[in-house]
């Protein structure tokens, strides 16, 4: 069997190099390219235009070309996300903490070339431990039922914690909200529709893509409005860096293998994936570090982690894909649907008789993600020039790519006004010091673990808890997660209580003993009361429910009135310093009416273009919000201007023609 | 054949005049040069335009679902047309033709449009581009309701959703319908599909006697609505079956999967979905019930001799829930254009859809890239079938509901 397994893998790597095969993999790797850099688009809306295509195909190319293109996609989204703070990918949002300040600080090649080589790391890491485990994993991943399945979804949730060093109430506040806001939608057991206020657009839950894009791209573009500044916000540093980058990553070899296997086990986990390992490994690369105030400042660590288990992660989740029809993500449902067409039928045959076609798969997933980094290694210095634009010229195109992305994902104008709201929230959270990260992770992990808890309630009452598996996996949880964090969080308040600064990350700018009342109500008081109201309408939403479709709303609602109410009377009575995530900078040297002032014109700009989209369609909106944009708020030269609109109307009509994105025609023109 | 009396096609125009006053209210806004009340026009417009979003939402929610008593206005003469060889006058069809998917890219929906749309043109006259739009959402009732209400009424969008909506109105519990049945216009549908409940090889049980006799077989299911979900329990009502349903399973996918790590002993699902096939291969399961008459038997040697419901003598009014819950098996992947199409352009439509279903190349392409095998039904078939279900009495209907768990 090991023989057999050796040959058919080194037959595998011979065979992705036959004509045409590897042809398909190199326009793959374009495709892949193109797409993952476009902000919010990423594989799903390749593998829609390109699936119709593949049935024409054989099948070796048409897996090929598929596979190509969701890995390199994955790569070319965190560059993106790295370069412009805009997630190019909503899997790679966690390589915005870190890579992109690395950029603004002017390292952007140092932060790609380790991200890539990173991800080079962990695709292979990933394809190997697929490899080595497919003699035992398909009795692994059945020893685990949804009891397993719910435990696992719930260690995820305790990485919130982890996420929100520096503001632990905030954070645990933002995750709370985060889980609440991924039950919105039908829920899976008794079929009601819960805070969906009407809308069936609601019935399927918030998108991650339209929140992503709205709590991560929304508030870098409104910073580059304020600022009117370029990315990078120092000239004299070397845009290149590309080999301090690589030596990054050999320094923290461990780190990136072991984020390349949290990556690969998130991923073969059904349901789960990128969206959930890109933050695990971020904290994992956060406690592991012994210096954690680099954080979200520009620790490279940060950039290199999540890369690896981003891209282990395509391996992983092709496991269950592949081993028992279940895809963990949208890109892998489209790889499933080819599948069928091409008669494979996922099941133990693709780990036995099939292997050589799986053990190609693994190839193509390699393969193409050394090529893509061998190709793109010498470019990222002048890929790194990017940051040096002008915001003027970059805003009005990032904006229109962020709205595409939001729009792109499932096809629905509302979403657009989810990233508005998104947006809105990311904007507050960001001025204030609150933690973005855990209500992102709340909103991937929470829908999912309610839908394991139920199918394991159901099958086996609270008999569930009693599994050995399960008491394993409570062991774990409790030894390695709360009982440290317990710990922490205790000793945090006991020094808090003792008035220490510890928690303190940006110098917060009161530290006079006791201010006066007015000075405590601020902004942070109107979020901590947003909380408290959100909290107590959706408890109160839920009463009427039937207990199968109340049970999470309660378990989540609950605990966030009471933990925001804390946070909101410990303000007001002034107990301990105010907390500022480390993860989030107020960074401006503006004067305070010119920053309102600009923010408010920001706002306004922002909220108007997506009108304008909505009223007369991309086609006609995003180009007339350029022209505002050029014209009226940066007073661009007139050249310049022109050809902001000329690229921005151009851009539109690639997506359009090109990646058969359909945009509607608008409100008014329709 | 008059529409215009109902009172959802008045409902786009108002929504256009509701959009066109706000967008005024914007074009007006670039204009002004001191920067200052630039910044509070915008946001007055702002204000314009979320008052036109609150009332778009509108008809979506408040919109009583339409009644089912009053009788089908039946649509049978433009078939007389249709059976023409030669349809004479010209008809002006858009030129662009929209099939809109009620599913994410991917599914057996998206891969028999996807065929669908390749053949479709060379049958209609004039040759219009045909593409493929998915708009998912709540289990495609999204899909529907925009067909129905708020999509263009030139035939320019033909859609394809669950037929089980149509069950789902009859029942009348579900949130969300804004549509009815006999007031879409059918072109066709692409596949008939027949239930079938498996039991797996590890479990003790190895007939539905012994379901029957009172021993629990825990099956593992999507939705309430799903196949899954709603035929085990159909069973227990006609039957007096034990089955014990575990909803929530995510895809079919993940219901099986809860099958081969045993955490269910049973599956119900179609009898020609690839991963039933896959596991009747490996020996995993068993077919135990089937909802068609007949075993079929030219799908998979393991269907043969299994009984099928309708060998248990089911009573008349149990003929009938049967017959209502496995419509929307026989009717699958379903063509519909909304309720105003003008009769002329929705003839047209229906014979170009029977003449590619005719077409070999066609045949032979859907075999090999449609995503099961072609079982198709004309629209007036479908319309047949409509009227059967939302005919049904009402205490009936609500036995169904009972029986299915669906909460009021």
């Amino acid at each position: 069997m090991t023989g057999d397994l050796f040959s058919t893998f080194v037959e595998g790597f011979f065979g992705v190099f036959t004509w045409p095969v590897i042809g398909f993999m190199l326009l793959g790797i374009l495709v892949g390219a193109v797409v993952g850099l476009l902000p919010g688009i990423g594989a799903v809306v390749a593998l829609t235009v390109l699936l119709p295509f593949t049935f024409l195909l054989e099948p070796s190319a048409a897996f090929t070309l598929l596979i190509a293109t969701t890995t390199v996609s994955a790569n070319a989204s965190d560059i993106t996300s790295i370069l412009f703070g805009v997630p190019g990918d909503p899997a790679s949002s966690a390589l915005i903490l870190d890579g992109y300040p690395m950029a603004r600080r002017g390292e952007a090649g140092r932060a790609l070339s380790a991200n890539l080589f990173a991800s080079l790391i962990g695709a292979a890491v990933g394809a190997f431990a697929i490899v080595a485990a497919i003699p035992v994993v398909r009795p692994l991943v059945l020893s685990f039922g949804s009891p397993e399945f719910f435990l696992a979804t719930v260690i995820g949730i305790t990485f919130i914690s982890l996420l929100s060093s520096g503001a632990r109430t905030k954070g645990l506040i933002a995750g709370l909200v985060g889980l609440l806001i991924s039950l919105v939608g039908v829920d899976p057991h008794s079929s009601i529709p819960r805070y969906t206020f009407g809308r069936l657009e609601l019935w399927d839950g918030i998108g991650l893509a339209p929140v992503a894009l709205g709590l991560f791209a929304i508030p870098e573009l409104f910073h580059l409005i304020v600022t009117r500044a370029s990315i990078a916000q120092t000239t004299d540093t070397k845009l290149g860096g590309t080999r301090t980058g690589i030596a990054d990553v050999i320094r923290h070899r461990w780190l990136v293998i072991r984020c390349s296997l949290i990556g690969t086990f998130v991923g073969i986990l059904p349901g789960l994936g990128a969206p959930v390992s890109q933050w695990m490994a971020y904290g994992h690369a956060v406690q592991s570090s012994p210096n954690k105030d680099r954080f979200g400042k520009g620790a490279v660590e940060g950039a290199l982690g999540p890369g690896a288990a981003n891209n282990s992660g395509l391996g992983g989740s092709l496991i269950p894909t592949i081993g028992f029809g279940v895809p963990g993500s949208l890109p892998m449902a489209l790889l499933l649907a080819a599948f069928l067409v091409h008669g494979i039928v996922p099941g133990p045959s693709m780990l036995t008789t099939n292997l050589d076609l799986t053990m190609s798969f693994v190839w193509v997933i390699v393969i193409s993600n050394v090529i893509f980094v061998v190709a793109a290694l010498p470019f990222l210095g002048v890929i790194a020039q990017v940051t040096r634009v002008p915001g003027s010229l970059l805003v009005p195109i990032m904006t229109t790519l962020v709205f595409i992305g939001a729009f792109a994902y499932r096809g629905r104008m509302l979403d657009l006004g989810l990233t508005l709201v998104a947006g809105l929230l990311g904007v507050a959270m960001t001025r204030l010091g609150w933690p973005r990260p855990p209500l992102v992770l709340g909103m991937v992990l929470g829908g999912i673990s309610e839908r394991y808890l139920f199918t394991s309630y159901s099958r086996y009452e609270f008999g569930f808890l009693l599994r050995p598996m399960v008491l394993v996996l409570i062991g774990v949880l409790l030894v390695v997660f709360l009982l440290p964090g317990i710990l922490r969080l205790y000793r945090g308040w006991r020094t808090q209580s003792h008035g220490s600064d510890q928690f303190r990350m940006n110098g917060s700018e009161d530290d006079e003993p006791t201010p006066a009342l007015a000075s405590r109500i601020d902004l942070n008081l109107a979020l901590g009361l947003l909380a408290i109201s959100g909290g107590t309408l959706a408890v109160l939403r839920a009463a009427d429910w039937p207990i199968t479709a109340r049970l999470m709303p309660w378990a989540v609602g609950f605990p966030l009135v009471a933990i925001s109410t804390l946070y909101v009377v410990r303000k007001l009575l002034r107990r301990g310093a105010e907390e500022v995530s480390r993860f989030e900078m107020a960074l401006t040297e503006l004067d305070r009416r010119t920053l309102w002032l600009r923010s408010a014109i920001a706002a306004c700009w922002l909220v108007g273009a997506a009108a304008a989209i909505w009223i007369i369609g991309f086609h006609w909106g995003a180009p007339l919000a350029t022209a505002v944009y050029v014209a009226h708020l940066a007073r661009t030269r007139p050249a310049a201007a022109i050809l902001s609109v000329l690229t921005v109307t151009l851009f539109v009509w690639m997506i359009h023609t090109q990646l058969g994105v359909r945009f509607p025609s608008g409100v008014l023109i329709g | 054949m008059l529409k215009d009396a109902s009172g959802l096609g008045n409902q786009p125009v108002d929504l256009k005049n509701k959009a066109s006053a706000a967008a005024h209210g914007y074009m007006e806004a670039p204009v002004m040069r001191q920067r200052s009340h630039n910044l509070l026009v915008l946001c007055v417009v702002l204000g314009m335009v979320a008052g036109a979003c609150a009332t778009e939402s509108v008809p979506d929610t408040t919109e009583p679902a339409p009644t089912v008593t009053q009788p089908a206005a039946d649509t049978t003469e433009p078939a007389a047309d249709t059976t023409q060889p030669t349809a004479p006058e010209p008809v002006a069809l858009p030129d662009e033709i929209t099939l809109l998917v009620g599913f994410a890219p991917g599914g057996a929906f998206d891969l028999a449009t996807q065929v669908v749309a390749r053949h479709l043109p060379g049958h209609l006259p004039g040759e219009p581009n045909v593409i493929v739009e998915h708009r998912p959402g709540a289990g495609t009732m999204l899909a529907a309701n925009a067909t129905f209400n708020t999509e263009p009424q030139d035939g320019s969008v033909i859609a394809t959703f669950f037929f089980s909506l149509i069950v789902e109105q009859a029942i009348g519990r579900a949130e969300g319908v804004a549509f009815d049945g006999r007031e879409f216009q059918w072109l066709a549908s692409m596949r008939t599909t027949e239930a079938v409940c498996f039991v797996a090889e590890h479990s003790a049980i190895d007939s539905i006697e012994d379901i029957m006799n009172g021993e629990e077989l825990v099956v593992s299911a999507t939705g309430p609505m799903s196949v899954s979900g709603a035929h085990p329990r159909l069973l227990n009502h006609v039957l007096g079956t034990n089955f014990r349903v575990v909803l929530g399973y995510e895809g079919l996918g993940g219901a099986f999967l809860a099958l081969e790590g045993e955490e269910v002993d049973g599956i119900c699902t179609t009898t020609d979905t690839a991963l039933s096939l896959a596991r009747l291969d490996q020996g995993v399961m068993s077919p135990i019930i089937l909802f068609g008459e007949e075993p079929p038997v030219d799908i998979h040697p393991a269907y043969e001799g299994t009984p099928s419901i309708w060998d248990f003598g089911p009573t008349d009014s149990d003929i009938r829930l049967i017959d209502l819950l496995t419509a929307a098996d026989r009717i699958y992947v379903p063509y519909a254009v909304g309720p105003d199409v003008p009769s002329d352009v929705v003839a047209v439509l229906r014979a170009s859809f029977e003449s590619m279903l005719m077409d070999p190349a066609f045949v032979a392409d859907f075999e090999e890239a449609g995503g099961g095998q072609l079982g198709p039904s004309t629209g007036e078939e479908i319309e047949e079938v409509v009227d059967m279900i939302l005919s049904t009495p009402q205490e009936l209907l609500a036995q169904l509901g009972d029986a299915l768990g669906i909460e009021e």
